[in-house]
């Protein structure tokens, strides 16, 4: 359908150089939130033609060290933030819900939002139709409707959306993507039919890509995510910044990681003008306050989109 | 060109309520409740695992290659060699630094060491280490395109040659911690009584085998050497910073929370045997025991100390 497509085509090219500026709540310079992904990955999966990440099947050693995350992992970082007051925004394999919903109950209690990740994050979107795609979400939407949350954000399992899969989300009703990496704002995209933003997550300050895939020390990452951090709350002054750090409980659960990670939440919060507010509650800032008027101003800039 | 994944690959069938997808164990929250208790005044044991591995020259790479395994052009001399001088030279470093400081080990070993290198098992054994059956070689990779017969016979030699040193060990690890789905069962049923293959806990559990239960001991890829340096290539700074950071803030946890911590730390010879890491080991030694409440212990004490086993 889509696969000949040289973009996305989802959204036109706007610079923040000559952008209009927006403001945040409190005249914050930068919203701040934590994106835990709490994930299931299966142990004999079905597989899936298009990506094989497994020594063999079953890996005990691929299986047993993500749930690491769900016995313990989760509860050490759970902690750290509940001490701290910041609230997640849960990237969550919403079969989550029926294996352990001890988690789910623990995440409701703090106050915490949940968004679907998919079913499963072994269950890639690589190779599904459309319509197979739109199961998951409505399957994530009742799934989350049981644990009293309405689905309002999105994040495609182990990011494998297909291009229609933003099309998809927007006719269901979702109010907002992390699939696209192309802001530090809040953007509206142009779809077919419905409205979606994309909010800003992250695949820089994420402990998995940081960890798993480049090899980053324990004291660099928080070097980067302090460096990220400080930049941000700089220009956030000129016109409002997001910073996401998205982050998973087997990762950062361990107790040679975990220190690190509460003293750059500490550092974070020495700050004045920082807003900590869910995803869900960045995007409805968003719609009501801008998405009209940058929308417009969107619609009259020259460029491919 | 990506392939179609077809309706099947919606189906759940092992999306059950309060159930993982598979039938060895249950979740738990391992964190909050109360797991260890340590005799005496220890707060915090620490686990050392030293994995001594033959990495045969011709190793097969059948399911996959292990960690360390030779993998250039035939015949990759260049690497068995650098593995086999953990076996000659490292090991006897790591044995010094331990003895000083009156630590306790258990060898994660090949049975084909023993095999192979009488003079190093007995060694090993004089030490006091206690031995870990950890399969027949590194090659040795259990997984499900094994016939049953064949991985029974694996453990079976492997506890033949154990036998023949008069040594009977009680837990068992998998090279490169990978199991099939019949491994804990057969483990069981070959007499043992623990397994450390599952890396998902800090304390051990009772794992069900579908023909009666093994306890699973806690296991780490994490804080190991291999991973770290072999596999991360981190300074070996950071990877001292991370092994005493571990340890500090399972103290802390232990203090706060009144229950006992465990610290699991799997190294290699060949890789903290070198000269020039050898004193960042002593370091990580002397700054983890010098943590009030930390002590070595072994799967006998690990398994004495879990509460409600």
């Amino acid at each position: 359908m889509m696969e000949a497509s040289v973009d996305t085509g989802q959204y036109r090219y706007a610079p923040m150089r000559g952008r209009p500026k927006i403001s945040m709540p409190g005249g914050a310079r930068l919203a701040f939130w934590l994106a835990p992904n709490i994930e299931h990955y299966e142990w004999q999966p079905p597989i899936n033609p298009n990506r094989y990440p497994f020594r063999t099947l079953p890996d005990v050693l691929y299986y047993s060290s993500r749930d690491y995350g769900n016995r313990i992992g989760f509860r050490r970082l759970a902690d750290e933030m509940a001490k701290r007051d910041i609230r997640g925004s849960v990237s969550l394999s919403v079969a989550v819900c029926d294996h352990y919903p001890d988690i789910i109950q623990r995440c409701n209690d703090l106050g915490w939002e949940l968004f679907s990740h998919g079913v499963y994050n072994s269950r890639y979107f690589y190779g599904m139709t459309p319509e197979e795609q739109r199961q998951v979400v409505i399957d994530s939407r009742e799934t989350l409707a049981k644990v009293g949350q309405r689905l309002d954000g999105w994040l495609t399992p182990a990011i494998t959306p297909s291009l229609e899969t933003q099309e998809i989300l927007a006719q269901e009703g979702i109010r907002y993507t992390l699939d696209y990496f192309h802001d530090e704002q809040p953007m509206p995209l142009n779809l077919k039919s419905g409205k979606l933003i994309s909010v800003p997550y992250s695949i820089e300050m994420n402990d998995i890509p940081m960890v798993a895939w480049n090899n980053t020390s324990v004291d660099e990452m928080f070097v980067s995510l302090k460096a990220q951090f400080d930049r941000l709350y700089i220009e956030g002054a000129d016109s409002a910044r997001v910073m996401c750090f998205a982050i998973h409980p087997l990762v950062l659960g361990h107790p040679h990681r975990i220190d690190a990670f509460a003293e750059f939440l500490d550092y974070v919060k020495s700050h004045d003008q920082v807003w900590y507010p869910t995803a869900r509650e960045i995007a409805d800032w968003y719609y009501e306050n801008h998405y009209d008027w940058m929308s417009a101003w969107l619609s009259g800039l020259e460029g491919e989109q | 060109m990506i392939h179609p994944t077809g309706p099947a690959y919606l189906e759940t069938p092992l999306r059950r309520h309060r159930q993982m997808d598979q039938d060895f164990y249950a979740w738990r929250d391992t964190w909050s409740e109360r797991r260890l208790e340590w005799s005496g005044d220890t707060t915090l044991g620490v686990w050392i695992q030293i994995a001594v591995e033959w990495f045969p020259l011709n190793i097969s790479g059948k399911p996959f290659l292990p960690v360390g395994a030779p993998n250039r052009a035939w015949p990759d001399t260049q690497t068995y060699t650098q593995r086999d001088y953990g076996h000659r030279i490292g090991i006897y470093r790591m044995m010094d630094a331990l003895k000083a400081r009156g630590v306790s080990v258990s060898a994660f070993l090949n049975a084909r060491v023993a095999q192979r290198y009488p003079i190093l098992m007995r060694e090993i054994l004089g030490e006091g280490w206690e031995i870990v059956a950890a399969s027949l070689d590194a090659g040795s990779i259990h997984h499900e395109g094994l016939d049953e017969k064949t991985e029974a016979e694996m453990i079976a030699e492997t506890l033949a040659i154990f036998d023949g040193f008069g040594v009977t060990p009680v837990a068992w690890h998998s090279p490169s911690w990978s199991q099939s789905t019949r491994t804990p069962r057969l483990l069981l049923e070959a007499g043992m009584t623990a397994m450390a293959d599952w890396v998902n806990d800090e304390v051990p559990y009772r794992f069900d085998t579908g023909a009666g239960s093994i306890i699973a001991l806690p296991s780490t890829m994490e804080l190991s050497d291999r991973e770290m340096l072999a596999v991360r290539k981190q300074p070996l700074k950071d990877v001292e910073t991370s092994f005493v950071a571990a340890a500090r803030r399972l103290a802390k946890e232990a203090k706060e929370s009144g229950h006992g911590r465990l610290l699991t730390i799997n190294l290699s010879p060949w890789i903290m045997g070198q000269p020039y890491r050898i004193a960042a080991f002593e370091r990580i030694l002397d700054e983890i025991f010098a943590i009030e409440g930390a002590r070595s212990v072994t799967v006998p004490e690990i398994i004495e100390a879990t509460i409600g086993l």
